[in-house]
C-alpha cells in the first residue's frame, strides 16, 4: 500500500482538530468587559471583504487588506494592489485607508506592503465640573503607518512576514507616538486549506507628552481558511489571544455566485455579527474589487450599523 | 465769584491730597495687588535620582545631594527665607526678605522657573471676603421675620422631621471655617455650645497670632454654619434649628485679615491645615480671581483626602471666582428672595444655590451707623426684609474704610447683623454637607454630593441646571430623607466629569446621567474598538428621575487600567439611549 492515503489522512486529522481548536473558545461569544488597551483602535478591521467575514482572514490568501492580520500574506497576492477605503462607524468615527503592496521579485521574491490608516473623531465635551453644558470641546484622532515584509522559506509552502507598526495620537493638547511589530507565518499544507499564525506586539512602546509609558498587549492569532467546490465557497476561523483579555473568535463564509465576479459573505466577529458582498470585474488587465460590509457593533443601539466600502485594484507592472 | 480756591477747598484738597498718600505708603498691593515679599513654589512629584543629580550639577553643587538640600539651596539662590512649607501638597511658601518691588520678585522666580525640580512658581495673590459691597447695621431686636434663609419651607420641614425622629443625626463632623476667623463671644452671652468653637484654630495672617475674629465677616458665617439659638427669636445656623449643637465642631481657620482680605498663600496653607485637622467639611466664602496652582492642588488633596470643599462663588456679577471654579470644589451661587439669582452673584461655573440677601441699590438699607433708637431700629429691620442675618461680636474693625465691614465701625458687645451675599450662602450649603456627613458617617463626598444637587430645588429660572443657580436651590429636607422634590422630568442625557480625565490625578472620574423616570438602567464603557471596558447594571430601585451619578476609575472589569485614549460612554434605559465620549489622559 502506498503512504501517500495515509499521509493524507494524518493531514485531514491535523487539520479536524485545528479548527476544533479554533472554534472551541467560539463558547465564549458575549463581550466581556476587559477592553480598553493601548491603541485599541487598530483592532478595527479594515476592508469589506474581510469584515464581512467577521475578521476571520489571518490566513486569507490573495486579499491585499488581509495583511492587516498577518503579514506573511502579502506572498500570496498575485499582482500589485493599490487599496482604499472608508469606513463609517455609528458613533460619528470614521476610518480611512490607503495601501499599496505586492510582490517584488516574480512568485518566489519578497511581498511587501506599505499602508496607513487614520481615525477622524467628532470633538469631545470638555468638562471641568458637573455641569450639563459643556466647557468647551477638546478633540482626538489617531494615526497608524504600517510596514510589512514577507518571504518564502519553505518553496511555497511556508512563509513568514514581519510588519513594523507606528503610532501616532492626539488627545486634547496632549500626543503620543509609539511603535509595535507583528510576526506572521502562512502555511499551505493542501490545496484547499491555508493556516496562519501571528504573535503580535511582542515589543512596543507609547510614549504620550504628559509623560507616561504605554505598552500594547502581547496577543497571538491562529487562523485557517479552507476552500471548498473548486474555491467557490470558503471558510474561515481565527483565534485570538491576549495576554489582556479573553480569547476572541471569529468566523467567516464566502460564496461565490459567479466565480470570480460576485460573492457574498457573512461573518461573526467575536459575537457581533457582519454581511457583506463584493463585485470584482477586470478591465484592460487591471482587477477591480469592490467590496461592502454592514456589521453590528456592540456600543451602537441595535438600529446602528458600520458601514465599510473598499476599493482594491491590483495591476502588474 | 472768585476764580481762586476758596480756603475751605484747599483745606479739602490738602486732606485728600494726604490721605492719598497715607493710602499709598499703607497700600500693600503692588502690580494688581501681589503681595509685595511672597513667592509660591510647588516642587514637582517624585523626581528620580538623575533629576536630582542634573539639579545639583546645574547648580554647581556635589551629588548626591537630595530634595531637601536642594531646595534649600534653591531658596538661598533666590534669595527667599522659607516661610512655610506644606508637605501634603509639595508647596514652600518663602518671603523675600527686604525686597520690594517687581524686580526682586521676578529675579526669585526667574531662579525657581530654572530649575527641573520646579513645577510651579507665583507671586502670592489677593483675596477678599465674598460679602456683597454692602451691609447692613448690627441690632439686638427681634429678628425672626427677617431671616431669609430661615424661612425656607424645605429648612423649616427639616426641623420638624428632625423633630418627628425621621431624620436621624449620629456623628460629629467638624466644618473648617477659612475666614477672618470666628469669635465665640463670652461665654455667658454666647450663641455656640461650649468646645463648638475648636480651641485649635489657627492664622495664617501676618502678625495676627489668634484665629478670633476681627472683622466680623467669620463669625457671621459660623453663625449661619452652626450657631445655637438663645431664644425662638434669635437667628441661628442650620444645625441650630436641629437643637443639637453638640453634632458640629467648628475649626476656625484665619486667611483673612480684619479688612477682610489676604493671600492665595494663607488659603493654600488652611486648607491644608484643615486637612490636616480631620475637618469633613471645608467652607470658604472667599473669592479669589486669578487660578492658583497651588491653592487648586491643595484643593485636589482635600478632595483626595475625602473633605467637602464649598465655596463662595463670589459678587462681581461676573465670572465665578476661585476656589469655588475648581472642580473639587461645589460652588454656591446666592438666591434672593424671589429665588432669583441675586443681583450680585456671579455665574458660569455654578454647582447649586442659597438664599444668599438681595442685593443692595444705592440708599437700600444704608449702612450709616446704628439705629438711633428703638423704632429706628424696628423701621431699620422692616425695610430690609429680604437679608441674611447672623451673629456680630467684638471685633475691632477695619482700620481703612475699604471694603466696608459688617458693622460699619460699630462696636457691639454681642448681637446681629444682617448682610448680603454669595458669602453667607456658602455656609448654608456647608452646614447641609455636614448634616449629610453626620446623618451617614460613613458617606463620601460624592455621596454627599449627590444628594445635595439632586435634592436642589428648582429656582425661579425654572427646573434643570443654569449656570447661574446650578442644579437649584439648596433643599436640606430633600437632600436628608432623599427625596428628589427639584428633579426635573430629564431626557436621557450622560456625561462624565472632569473630562478628560487622569485616573493619576483626579482618582475618578463622576458618570452623570439623567433619567425621565427611576427605571433599570445600563451604563457602559467602550474603547475604540468598539469592545467592553467597564458595564454597570442598575436596578429600577436605585435609580431617581433626574440626575443620577456613579463613579468610574478608569479601570476595566478586570482591573486593569484603561490606556490613554477617548471611550465611548452608553447609556441605555427603556429602549432609549444616550451617547457621549470619555478623555482618559494621564
Amino acid at each position: 500500500m502506498s503512504r501517500r492515503p495515509h499521509r493524507a489522512r494524518a493531514r485531514s486529522l491535523c487539520l479536524l482538530l485545528t479548527l476544533a481548536f479554533l472554534l472551541l473558545p467560539a463558547i465564549r461569544l458575549c463581550a466581556a468587559d476587559d477592553g480598553g488597551e493601548a491603541e485599541s483602535w487598530t483592532k478595527l478591521i479594515i476592508g469589506g471583504r474581510d469584515a464581512a467575514l467577521g475578521g476571520a482572514a489571518g490566513a486569507l490568501v490573495g486579499d491585499p487588506f488581509a495583511v492587516q492580520f498577518n503579514p506573511a500574506l502579502s506572498l500570496g497576492l498575485q499582482s500589485w494592489h493599490a487599496s482604499t477605503q472608508t469606513f463609517l462607524l455609528p458613533d460619528g468615527r470614521n476610518l480611512e485607508y490607503a495601501g499599496l503592496s505586492g510582490l517584488a521579485g516574480g512568485p518566489t521574491g519578497m511581498g511587501w506592503d506599505i499602508d496607513y490608516a487614520q481615525l477622524n473623531s467628532p470633538a469631545l465635551e470638555l468638562r471641568v465640573a458637573n455641569t450639563p453644558q459643556p466647557a468647551g470641546t477638546f478633540g482626538s484622532g489617531a494615526s497608524l503607518t504600517r510596514l510589512g515584509f514577507a518571504v518564502w522559506v519553505l518553496d511555497q509552502s511556508l512563509a513568514v512576514g514581519l510588519d513594523l507598526k507606528f503610532f501616532s495620537q492626539a488627545l486634547q493638547a496632549d500626543s503620543a507616538w509609539g511603535y509595535s511589530e507583528d510576526l506572521g507565518a502562512l502555511y499551505r499544507p493542501l490545496g484547499w486549506l491555508d493556516l496562519g499564525c501571528v504573535l503580535e506586539n511582542p515589543f512596543s512602546n507609547v510614549s504620550w507628552t504628559t509623560g507616561l509609558g504605554e505598552n500594547l498587549p502581547l496577543e497571538g492569532r491562529l487562523s485557517a481558511v479552507a476552500y471548498a467546490l473548486t474555491r467557490r465557497l470558503d471558510l474561515g476561523a481565527d483565534c485570538e489571544f491576549s495576554a489582556a483579555q479573553g480569547p476572541q473568535v471569529h468566523l467567516g463564509l464566502e460564496g461565490w455566485p459567479i466565480a470570480g465576479i460576485l460573492a457574498l459573505r457573512a461573518g461573526l466577529d467575536n459575537g457581533q455579527w457582519a454581511l457583506g458582498m463584493g463585485a470584482a470585474t477586470t478591465v484592460l488587465g487591471v482587477r477591480v474589487s469592490l467590496d461592502y460590509a454592514l456589521a453590528s457593533d456592540a456600543s451602537a443601539a441595535a438600529d446602528q450599523f458600520q458601514n465599510r466600502i473598499s476599493l482594491d485594484v491590483g495591476f502588474t507592472l | 465769584m472768585s476764580g481762586r480756591p476758596s480756603g475751605r477747598g484747599l483745606g479739602l484738597a490738602l486732606g485728600l491730597a494726604c490721605l492719598s498718600l497715607v493710602c499709598a505708603l499703607h497700600a500693600r498691593d503692588w502690580r494688581t495687588g501681589d503681595a509685595p515679599d511672597t513667592v509660591v513654589v510647588q516642587w514637582r512629584r517624585g523626581p528620580d535620582a538623575a533629576a536630582l543629580a542634573a539639579e545639583a550639577a546645574r547648580l554647581g553643587l556635589g551629588s548626591g545631594l537630595g530634595e531637601a538640600e536642594l531646595h534649600k539651596a534653591l531658596h538661598k539662590m533666590a534669595g527667599a527665607e522659607l516661610k512655610r512649607s506644606l508637605d501634603l501638597i509639595k508647596v514652600d511658601i518663602v518671603r523675600l526678605p527686604g525686597a520690594v518691588g517687581a524686580a526682586a520678585v521676578d529675579r526669585a522666580l526667574a531662579v525657581y522657573r530654572a530649575s527641573g525640580l520646579v513645577a510651579t512658581a507665583g507671586p502670592d495673590g489677593p483675596m477678599r471676603m465674598a460679602q456683597a459691597p454692602s451691609s447692613y447695621p448690627p441690632t439686638d431686636l427681634d429678628l425672626a421675620g427677617g431671616q431669609q434663609n430661615l424661612t425656607d419651607t424645605a429648612w423649616m420641614g427639616a426641623a420638624a422631621a428632625y423633630s418627628a425622629g425621621t431624620i436621624k443625626l449620629q456623628g460629629q463632623v467638624t466644618v473648617a471655617l477659612l475666614d477672618t476667623g470666628v469669635n465665640p463671644g463670652p461665654p455667658a452671652d454666647t450663641e455656640f455650645s461650649q468646645g463648638q468653637v475648636l480651641p485649635d484654630g489657627v492664622s495664617y495672617v501676618e502678625g495676627v497670632f489668634s484665629s478670633a475674629d476681627d472683622n466680623g465677616h467669620g463669625t457671621f458665617c459660623a453663625g449661619l454654619l452652626a450657631a445655637f439659638p438663645q431664644n425662638p427669636s434669635s437667628p441661628s445656623g442650620i444645625y441650630g434649628t436641629f437643637l443639637d449643637p453638640s453634632l458640629i465642631r467648628i475649626l476656625p481657620v484665619k486667611v483673612l485679615d480684619s479688612c477682610g482680605r489676604g493671600y492665595t498663600s494663607n488659603l493654600t496653607s488652611g486648607v491644608v491645615y484643615a486637612v490636616g485637622q480631620g475637618a469633613r467639611v471645608i467652607s470658604m466664602s472667599i473669592a479669589v480671581d486669578e487660578d492658583d496652582p497651588a491653592l487648586q492642588s491643595a484643593c485636589e488633596a482635600a478632595r483626595d483626602a475625602e473633605v467637602f470643599l464649598v465655596a463662595a462663588a463670589g459678587n462681581d456679577a461676573g465670572a465665578t471666582s476661585y476656589p469655588a471654579a475648581y472642580a473639587q470644589v461645589l460652588a454656591v451661587a446666592a438666591l434672593d428672595h424671589a429665588d432669583m439669582p441675586a443681583s450680585y452673584s456671579n455665574s458660569g461655573k455654578i454647582d447649586i444655590s442659597a438664599p444668599g440677601g438681595d442685593g443692595l441699590s444705592p440708599g437700600y438699607c444704608p449702612c450709616n451707623g446704628p439705629p438711633a433708637n428703638a423704632s429706628a431700629a424696628q423701621a431699620l429691620v422692616a425695610s430690609c426684609p429680604y437679608a441674611i442675618w447672623s451673629l456680630a461680636t467684638d471685633y475691632p474693625g477695619c482700620p481703612s474704610d475699604s471694603p466696608p465691614n459688617l458693622a460699619c465701625g460699630l462696636s457691639l458687645a454681642y448681637g446681629y447683623a444682617a448682610g448680603s451675599g454669595t458669602s453667607f450662602a456658602c455656609p448654608q450649603v456647608a452646614a447641609a454637607a455636614a448634616l449629610l456627613f453626620s446623618q451617614d458617617p460613613g458617606r463620601q463626598v460624592s455621596d454627599v454630593q449627590q444628594l445635595l444637587l439632586r435634592s436642589a430645588a428648582a429656582t425661579a429660572l425654572g427646573p434643570g441646571y443654569n449656570n447661574r443657580t446650578g442644579w437649584g436651590k439648596l433643599n436640606l429636607l430633600g437632600a436628608l430623607v432623599q427625596t428628589h422634590a427639584g428633579a426635573p422630568a430629564s431626557p436621557l442625557k450622560v456625561y462624565n466629569w472632569p473630562n478628560p480625565f487622569s485616573p493619576a490625578k483626579d482618582g475618578l472620574t463622576t458618570l452623570t446621567f439623567f433619567l425621565p423616570q427611576p427605571a433599570a438602567a445600563t451604563l457602559s464603557v467602550y474603547d475604540g474598538a468598539g469592545e467592553l471596558v467597564r458595564h454597570w447594571d442598575l436596578g429600577a430601585a436605585s435609580t431617581y428621575a433626574g440626575m443620577n451619578q456613579l463613579t468610574w476609575d478608569g479601570r476595566n472589569g478586570r482591573g486593569t487600567m484603561a490606556a490613554n485614549g477617548a471611550y465611548l460612554l452608553v447609556l441605555q434605559s427603556g429602549g432609549a439611549r444616550a451617547v457621549n465620549r470619555i478623555g482618559l489622559l494621564q
